[in-house]
Formats: structure tokens, C-alpha cells, sequence
């Protein structure tokens, strides 16, 4: 490729790995967080160390964020009233670069060091069944807070005892906004449905769902094509006019953060959410719903979608009071994602008082199966549980609406029953051999 | 699988119509990243990992812009050309280091700038999505011809992308500097002996290259968010255009970055899941017969 | 015109030449010969910057010109005609005068335009709109002297000029260096001592990096070791 010519010329002068090495470093400076040891406090009690792991660089910089305030919200309360077990809270995170080996080193090394009391894996689902294996590994308390993906829990072949999930899981989500989609598709007659989700483990999986759960709640929905852009696609246009040109009626969509952005500002040009109803799941969070409004003046109205991390879902003080108290102290709302770190963290905070003590195992067992009040807890006693059987989180509030132009851009919510998410996910266990 | 749908659409000249719009749309973007990396590549053998982060630094220029005065059309010419000096001195203070050198270095040195323009961005700009409104001049209903519609937003980047491959090649193969800049690709040490300042050349090429990333992060704007990171969605592609079209070869470029948009724009039509394979596959075989692409000359 | 003193030059670290002398006056054209691989192109190389001695001086018009970069030198007035032609191959004819051309400041007279180089060579002409791979080796070779003198150089460094070429061509070029000899100098690499010796005012012989001897032409025609190395068939 490079003549000779060019070769000996510019051969003059070279980058040697130190300086290479000093060049990257500064760019690393920024997403490496220090860990934070706290002094030894008064009554010379060990602090609880709790870890985070997380993706700070690049596209996911957001979700990283995201996380680290929840971790910081729910630090900042227990210690202000005096820790757990008058023990103070300290954390510290890491930045996995949404690298998998790098997470599962990151991992391996927080459990072995004896330094850390928790780990919370906040990445998203590539890492999290890796990580699993170090928490099966060491019997290690690991919590996913991130990864949605069904199977990281439910396959009770792959189960880990010392693993758990406070991240909201696929199947539950979309047993419940297919019980949404379809009731208001069968009342409007919208029988042709069009899926366009990320091509990767979470766009697949819930896709997948959506469309079953759909078919269940409304036989005669038709699917007329599954769109699999891939993550981060600049160019929705070419999925926009083939849904359009199929005279698609309702479209599911999963994509996140900027890709939600960018499919409804390319699909604006066409007047795709005039023509056809779309139902997002993502749209409703914040990191997405804040540059939709920007890119539009304000936020189109009439879309259907998943409220997660919203003052009115469900509509109770405690949630009111936490989501404001975020916003607060932060400066931004807070995400899908800062919910289900504290989600996970509330869950250790209750095991280690009832268990009396960080040891591993005795929080394990009072992990297991534990119910505690969170602020997105299904009303009326807003309760949050850690399923015993699977190590999963149930009975968050899953709600959906439509958008509104006004905080909290969303109106017309309705919650959907755990009893009915229990029954779709029943049958799909049955199916798969996983009672 | 969706053969039938592709068949369908073949058969309606208004389908058709569409889908052709939504690929020209797709090379567009691609085509202004791709040109500015495929100079670079060509004119200084250098592979540049970072060329997508100019186009995203493009793109927050551009929010920067529209965020102060509120013009498309001044963030249009502002923004490409705050990039293109960016270019100028990345080229001056660091990538001038690596020419020639081994390809690993280049690798290395311009993924550690990926990563230095994202938490500049990061720092500048911070970690949320940002987005900018559709400039009010392309506010209006699209236009409907041939049985689809094309939103006018669409026609003036048609319009812009072909204007723009002409000029590029009409500057560099009717004009003196462009001549320059062919001659320093093919034998910069002769080019020299005739008392050409080359790394000089070097460093206007790069900035040009930077430009040309600039007016695609600027074009994409009122289409995609803006986001840290979001320099990495394009330049892989850019990488494939630039591999089959032939390295420095701007036409090459065009052509395949058109042929790469109306594989996707179709391609989704007929086998939505494997519809990026199949260019990959393509990319693979014209390796294979064409190795130094469809438009480029094989130099040793 | 040209000084050049006790030059060492490497290439990585192959110590190639090893404390090489020599000079060219006004108006001279002087020879360089010497086996393959004795050093005569690195010599070149060294002077035009391309390979920059390790120690050693080097003097153009009394400035010392050791350690610039080529462009500046091509600047101050040597034009450099190398060994292998080193054509454009997309450029044509007159592409290559185009981006050659450079201001004349430095001589109060005349200068070369594209046209007094179609005088000169009548064949470029014909050949202006040509891409070099299109091209002879001979009009390769007569397009590389004409691009160098659209810099207006004062001393001419030509790097075997006649290799590969047909004997008839080769006497055509003995023509074209004794006129451009009255408008510059010219330090003159051949392999070809007859065709050398034929257009030289002086001459060296150079041999592994080193000048094993030097005079003037009919001096180095005398010598016994020079003929039968170079003029012997
Ligand atoms: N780029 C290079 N790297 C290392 N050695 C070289 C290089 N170019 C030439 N040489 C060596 O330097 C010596 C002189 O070469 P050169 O100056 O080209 O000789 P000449 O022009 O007299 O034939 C030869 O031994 C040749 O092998
Ligand atoms: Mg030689």
C-alpha cells in the first residue's frame, strides 16, 4: 500500500510506545474513575464496599452515567442515616469498555480481592452471562442491573446461585406491552404490525416476545416484516419506506437511546408516526425522550410507549419524591438504567440488615426471594421482589401510555397486571422445559 | 427472508421509486465520510480510524452553530471548516508522525484519537443525545414524483453530494493542486524534487479529507442524534466504500458508496436480517477478483 | 557551484559512502562514474536531501545546504533527474510541467516556459497531452530532464540518462546535454563512460562509497585502470 519512497522519507521520526502509551492515557484519564477508599469511620467499623462495573466510553457513555448516580443516590441516603449496620457505604466503578473479557477480568478481580463487598454489573447482556460464570466461579453476590436479556436468569440449567437481577427482564416487558398493544389493536381494527428492533441479543429477544405475546393476546395481528437495523444505524430510511410501502398499520420498536432518535426523525420526512401507530418501548425514557423534543420543537404526540423511570409511573409520592430528588441532585432525569441499580442495591441494603452481616452466603440466602418498598414497586404497597426460583426481579410497575407534549410526557397510562405477566411467562417456560 | 416483498417492489415503479431515494440517501452521508478518507488513504497511505470522530466533531459543530446563530446554511460552511482546521493541526502535531510507518502504529495512533475526540466531546458537549430541529427552510411537505414521495430535506442532499462529487473531481484532475496532490500519491519524493513542499501537501490533503468528514457530520445532523461515539456507526462502512471503490479514487468512491446504499435500501426490502452480510460477501469476492477495488490501480 | 566534502551517508546501517569529495564550477559538466552499486546514485541522494550524509558538508553557490529538506534545495536551484525517470504515471506531458513550473527570481533572463521546452524538445509536444505509462523510454527520460528544468535549476544532477536506451537515442542526448550545458551545470551519472566522457568538462571515478580518482577527461581517458575497467568492451 505505502511505496518505499514514502517509507524511507517519512521514516524521520516515530511514535514509540511511551509516548503512545501517554497519548491514550489521556484519552482513558476521563472514563477511569478512581476508587475511593472513605477513612475509617469513628466507631472503626469496616466500610461496605460497594462495586460497580459499568461502560463509560462511546455511545453507552450515558448509560455508565446513568448507573454510577443511581449507585450515588442510593450511597449518599444510607449514609446520611447512618449506613447499614451503622457500617458507612463506600463505592467505586470501573469502566468494562463494553468489552467482555474486560469485564469478566474486572470481575474476577473484585471478587478475589476481599475489598469488595457487591458487585453491580451494569453492563449490558453480551457481558452479564459471562459475568454470571464468575460469580458461579468464586460464589460471589453479583447483581445484573442492566441486561434484560430472559435467559440469564430463567434457564434454570445456567442459574448461579450467588447471581442475581435487578434489571426489568424481556419477557415481562413484553408480555406487557403486547397485552397493551393489543387491546387498543383490537379496538382500532390495527391488524398489521410491523417489528423493527437492534439486531443484537436484547432487540432479538424482545422482538421475538412481542410478536408471540401479540399473536396470543390478538390472533388475527399480522406481521408483516421484522426489521433488524443493526445497533447505532445511522439510516433508518430504507425501513421507514418498506413499512410504509407495505401499508404497515402499528410497528414495534426496541430501538434506544439516539437510534429511536434518529428512526423517528428520518421517519418525521415521511410522516411515519402520522401514518402508523408506533408503540416504543425505549422512547419513554429520558436519555431518548430529552433529544426527540429538541429535534422537533417538541415531543410528537400520539406515540405509544414504555414508561420506565417517570414521576407518574407509577403516580405515587414515594416515586414523585424519588424521581424529583434525582433530578435534583443530579441535574438530569434519571434513566431506565440509575432505577434498576438502585433497584439492586435497596435489595442488598435489606438482605445485609436481615442477614445481619455482609458474609456472602448469609446475604445470598436473604437475597433470595426477598421483598422490599421501592419507589416503581407495583401500587398499591409498591413491593419489589427478588424471586426465589429464579433470582429475578418482579412486580416493578409496567406501565404504558401515550405521548403528551408536556412533563412527564406521557398521559393515558395503564398498568399492566403481574398476574397476566406471570401467566404469558408460564406458558413460555412450559414451552421451554424451564418449570 | 422476504423475497416476495422485494419482488412486489420491483414490480411498482413507485416502491422502486422509494427504495432508490432511501439508498442515493444512504451514500450520501457515506459518500462525504468516505471520499475524505479514501484522499486520505490514498494521498498519504495513511489509515485513519479517527476520520469518523471528524465527522462527529462535524456534527457538534453544527449543534454548536445552530444552538448561537441558528443558521443551517452558516453552520453548513462553519462547521466543515472548523473541522477541516481541526484536521490541520491533528495532521501537523501528530499524524505526520506515522506515515510510513507500519500499519499497527497508525491503527494505534489514530484509535487513541477515537478515543480522546469522544471525551473531548464528552467534556465540551456532555454525555446526553443531542439533536437539531429540521432547518425551517426543509420544513414543508416532501415533494411526490414517480409515484413516491421525496422529502426535500432528501432532494437538497442529492443535490449537495453531486455538486460536491464534481467539484472534487473537478479539482483534482483539472487543477494544478489537484495534479500535485495525484503526483504525491503515486511518488511523494519525486514530487519533492521538484520543489513541492509535500508534507505541506500532506497537511492540506488531510485537511480537506477532515473537511469533507465535516460536511457529512453537518448534512446528518437534522437526521440523526448527536452523540459521543456516534463517528464509529460510520466508519466501518466508509472503510468497505473505500476498499471496493479503490482506494483515492473519488469516482470509486461515488459509485460504490451508491451501489452500497441501494444493497442496503433493497437488500432490507428482500433479506432484512442478513442484509449487511451480503456486502460483506460482495466486498469479499471483489477483494478477491479486483484487489485493489473496482476503480483503483494496483501500485506497488 | 557545488561543494561537496567528505560525505559519509548510511542507509540503515549499511555505511554506503565513506568520505566522498567533490565539485562541480560554473558552467562545468562534470562526470561521476563508477561500477554498479559503487555509490553514484546515494551520492545524488546525498546532496539532493533524500539521504542525508551523517557528516560531511555540502555547499550549493557558497550556502550549505546539509540537513535541508529536498523541496528547498529544488528551490535554491538544483533540479534532479533520477535513475529510474520516476514518471507520473496519471500525469501528462504538460501535467508535469504545470506542477513543476517555479518562479525564475533567482535568473534575471529569460527562464523556461512550457514553450521554450516544445522548442527544445519537439517531440513533448507531440507527446503534451500522453500519460507517462504511455510513453517510450526515451521520451520518459527526455519528459524527466525537461520537468526538472521547469524549476529554472542552476546545476542539474542526472542520474544514468541513457540506461536501457538504443544507441541512437543515446547520440541524440550527447546534442541535448552539450546545449543545456550552456545555461547550467551539470553533475552527470553514467555507467556509459563514452557517452559521459563525450559531453564532460571533468570527471570521477567512484568506487565502493569513495573517489578512487579524478581529472580531467583526457586525464581519465589516459589512464590505464580507467579504460579497461569502464571504456574496455
Ligand atoms: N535503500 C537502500 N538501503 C540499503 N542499501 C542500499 C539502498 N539503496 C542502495 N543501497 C546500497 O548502496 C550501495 C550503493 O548503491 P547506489 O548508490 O544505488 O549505487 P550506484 O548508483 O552506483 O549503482 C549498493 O551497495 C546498494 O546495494
Ligand atoms: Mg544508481
Amino acid at each position: 500500500m505505502m511505496s518505499k519512497n514514502k517509507k524511507e522519507k517519512m521514516a524521520g521520526k516515530g511514535l514509540t510506545r511511551r509516548e503512545f502509551l501517554k497519548a491514550s492515557a489521556g484519552g482513558a484519564a476521563g472514563v477511569a474513575v478512581a476508587p475511593y477508599f472513605a477513612p475509617r469511620l469513628a466507631y472503626g467499623q469496616k466500610p461496605i464496599h460497594v462495586r460497580c462495573h459499568s461502560i463509560y466510553g462511546g455511545k453507552a457513555a450515558v448509560l455508565g452515567r446513568s448507573v454510577t448516580d443511581g449507585v450515588n443516590m442510593w450511597k449518599d441516603e444510607v449514609n446520611r442515616k447512618g449506613g447499614i449496620l451503622g457500617r458507612h457505604v463506600v463505592t467505586s466503578f470501573r469502566d468494562t469498555r463494553g468489552k467482555t473479557e474486560e469485564a469478566v477480568r474486572l470481575a474476577r478481580e473484585a471478587a478475589a480481592s476481599g475489598e469488595v463487598d457487591l458487585l453491580l454489573d451494569s453492563c449490558s447482556s453480551r457481558e452479564a452471562f459471562a459475568v454470571k460464570e464468575v460469580s458461579r466461579d468464586l460464589n460471589f453476590i453479583i447483581i445484573a442491573t442492566n441486561s434484560k436479556t430472559t435467559e440469564l436468569t430463567a434457564n434454570p440449567k445456567t442459574r448461579a446461585p450467588y447471581h442475581f437481577r435487578s434489571a426489568a427482564q424481556n419477557l415481562h416487558d413484553m408480555a406487557a406491552g403486547a397485552k397493551y398493544a393489543a387491546g387498543l389493536a383490537k379496538k382500532h381494527g390495527w391488524t398489521k404490525w410491523a417489528t423493527i428492533a437492534p439486531d443484537y441479543a436484547y432487540g432479538r429477544e424482545n422482538a421475538m416476545f412481542f410478536i408471540r405475546f401479540l399473536k396470543m393476546y390478538f390472533p388475527e395481528a399480522e406481521i408483516l416484516m421484522e426489521l433488524w437495523p443493526k445497533l447505532w444505524e445511522p439510516d433508518f430510511t430504507p425501513y421507514v419506506t418498506k413499512m410504509l410501502g407495505a401499508k404497515t398499520q402499528a410497528v414495534f420498536t426496541s430501538q434506544w437511546g439516539g437510534d429511536v432518535v434518529a428512526l423517528l426523525q428520518q421517519g418525521a420526512l415521511y410522516g411515519l408516526h402520522e401514518k402508523v401507530k408506533i408503540f416504543s418501548i425505549d422512547l419513554g425514557d429520558f436519555t431518548a425522550i430529552n433529544p426527540v423534543i429538541k429535534a422537533f420543537g417538541k415531543l410528537p404526540e400520539g406515540i405509544y410507549m414504555g414508561t420506565r423511570a417517570n414521576p407518574l409511573t407509577p403516580a405515587t409520592k414515594l416515586n414523585r419524591d424519588w424521581f424529583n430528588g434525582f433530578k435534583k441532585t443530579y441535574g438530569y432525569e434519571p434513566s431506565g438504567w440509575s432505577q434498576q441499580a438502585y433497584s439492586g442495591l435497596l435489595f442488598y441494603q435489606k438482605a445485609v440488615e436481615k442477614a445481619g452481616s455482609t458474609d456472602q452466603k448469609a446475604v445470598r440466602d436473604a437475597l433470595a426471594g426477598l421483598e422490599i418498598v421501592a419507589p416503581w414497586g407495583s401500587p398499591p404497597e409498591q413491593k419489589l421482589a427478588l424471586r426465589a426460583s429464579d433470582h429475578t426481579n418482579i412486580l416493578y410497575t409496567e406501565a404504558w401510555g401515550k405521548t403528551v407534549n408536556k412533563m412527564p410526557y406521557v398521559a393515558d397510562v395503564l398498568t399492566l397486571s403481574w398476574d397476566d405477566i406471570f401467566k404469558a411467562e408460564k406458558e413460555y417456560f412450559k414451552e421451554k422445559g424451564w418449570v | 427472508m422476504d423475497i416476495a416483498s422485494l419482488l412486489n417492489c420491483l414490480a411498482d415503479p413507485g416502491c422502486m421509486a422509494g427504495q432508490i431515494i432511501s439508498g442515493i440517501i444512504i451514500a450520501m452521508v457515506l459518500f462525504l465520510v468516505a471520499s475524505g478518507l479514501s484522499l486520505i488513504l490514498g494521498v498519504l497511505g495513511l489509515l485513519n480510524f479517527a476520520h469518523g470522530s471528524l465527522y462527529m466533531i462535524g456534527a457538534y459543530f453544527t449543534y454548536t452553530v445552530m444552538a448561537s446563530i441558528g443558521n443551517f446554511g452558516v453552520a453548513l460552511i462553519l462547521a466543515p471548516i472548523g473541522v477541516g482546521i481541526c484536521g490541520v493541526i491533528l495532521e501537523r502535531f501528530f499524524i505526520k508522525r506515522v506515515y510510513g510507518l507500519d500499519a499497527l502504529y497508525q491503527l494505534l495512533m489514530t484509535y487513541a484519537f477515537i478515543l480522546i475526540f469522544d471525551d473531548v466531546v464528552k467534556f465540551i458537549w456532555g454525555i446526553f443525545d443531542l439533536s437539531i430541529r429540521m432547518p425551517s427552510l426543509f420544513r414543508r411537505p416532501p415533494v411526490t414524483a414517480i409515484g413516491t414521495i421525496v422529502p426535500f430535506y432528501y432532494l437538497f442532499l442529492i443535490v449537495v453530494g453531486v455538486l460536491l462529487v464534481v467539484a472534487i473531481w473537478l479539482f483534482l484532475s483539472k487543477t494544478k493542486y489537484g495534479k500535485i496532490i495525484n503526483a504525491a500519491a503515486s511518488d511523494p519524493e519525486m514530487l519533492m524534487c521538484l520543489g513541492i513542499n509535500v508534507p505541506f501537501v500532506y497537511t492540506i490533503v488531510f485537511g480537506l479529507g477532515s473537511l469533507l468528514a465535516g460536511v457529512g457530520g453537518a448534512l446528518a445532523c437534522p437526521l440523526r442524534a448527536i452523540t459521543p461515539g456516534m463517528g464509529f456507526a460510520v466508519i466501518i462502512e466508509s472503510f468497505v466504500i473505500v476498499v471496493i471503490g479503490g482506494m483515492g479514487s473519488i469516482l470509486g468512491t461515488f459509485v460504490v458508496a451508491l451501489m452500497f446504499g441501494l444493497m442496503r435500501s433493497f437488500g432490507i426490502l428482500g433479506f432484512p436480517f442478513f442484509e449487511l452480510a451480503f456486502i460483506y460477501v460482495f466486498m469479499a469476492v471483489v477483494l478477491i477478483v479486483r484487489p485493489a477495488g473496482l476503480f483503483g490501480k494496483v501500485r506497488i | 557551484m557545488l561543494q561537496v566534502e567528505d560525505i559519509h551517508t548510511y542507509y540503515g546501517t549499511s555505511y554506503i559512502i565513506q568520505g566522498l569529495t567533490l565539485e562541480v564550477k560554473d558552467g562545468e559538466v562534470v562526470c561521476l562514474i563508477g561500477r554498479n552499486g559503487a555509490g553514484k546514485t546515494t551520492t545524488l541522494r546525498s546532496i539532493m536531501g533524500l539521504a542525508p550524509p551523517q557528516r560531511g558538508l555540502i555547499k550549493f553557490k557558497g550556502e550549505e545546504i546539509t540537513g535541508k529538506a529536498p523541496f528547498s534545495i529544488v528551490r535554491m536551484g538544483i533540479g534532479y533527474v533520477p535513475e529510474d525517470r520516476r514518471i507520473f504515471p496519471d500525469l501528462t506531458a504538460r501535467d508535469n510541467f504545470e506542477i513543476a513550473r517555479r518562479g525564475n527570481s533567482r535568473k534575471s533572463s529569460g527562464g523556461w516556459t512550457i514553450e521554450k521546452i516544445y522548442e527544445f524538445f519537439p517531440k513533448l509536444r507531440e507527446l503534451e497531452d500522453h500519460k507517462g505509462t504511455e510513453m517510450s523510454g526515451g521520451e520518459q527520460q527526455m519528459l524527466a530532464i525537461a520537468r526538472s528544468l521547469m524549476g529554472n535549476p542552476d546545476l542539474l544532477l542526472v542520474d544514468e540518462p541513457t540506461q536501457g536506451l538504443a544507441p541512437l537515442i543515446i547520440e541524440s542526448f550527447v546534442e541535448l546535454i552539450k546545449s543545456l550545458k550552456q545555461e547550467m551545470s551539470i553533475l552527470l551519472v553514467e555507467q556509459n563512460a563514452s557517452f559521459a566522457f563525450s559531453v564532460s568538462n571533468r570527471g570521477y571515478v567512484i568506487d565502493k562509497g569513495k573517489i578512487l580518482y579524478h581529472g580531467s577527461i583526457d586525464d581519465l581517458r589516459e589512464n590505464k585502470e580507467v579504460h579497461d575497467r569502464y571504456l574496455a568492451v
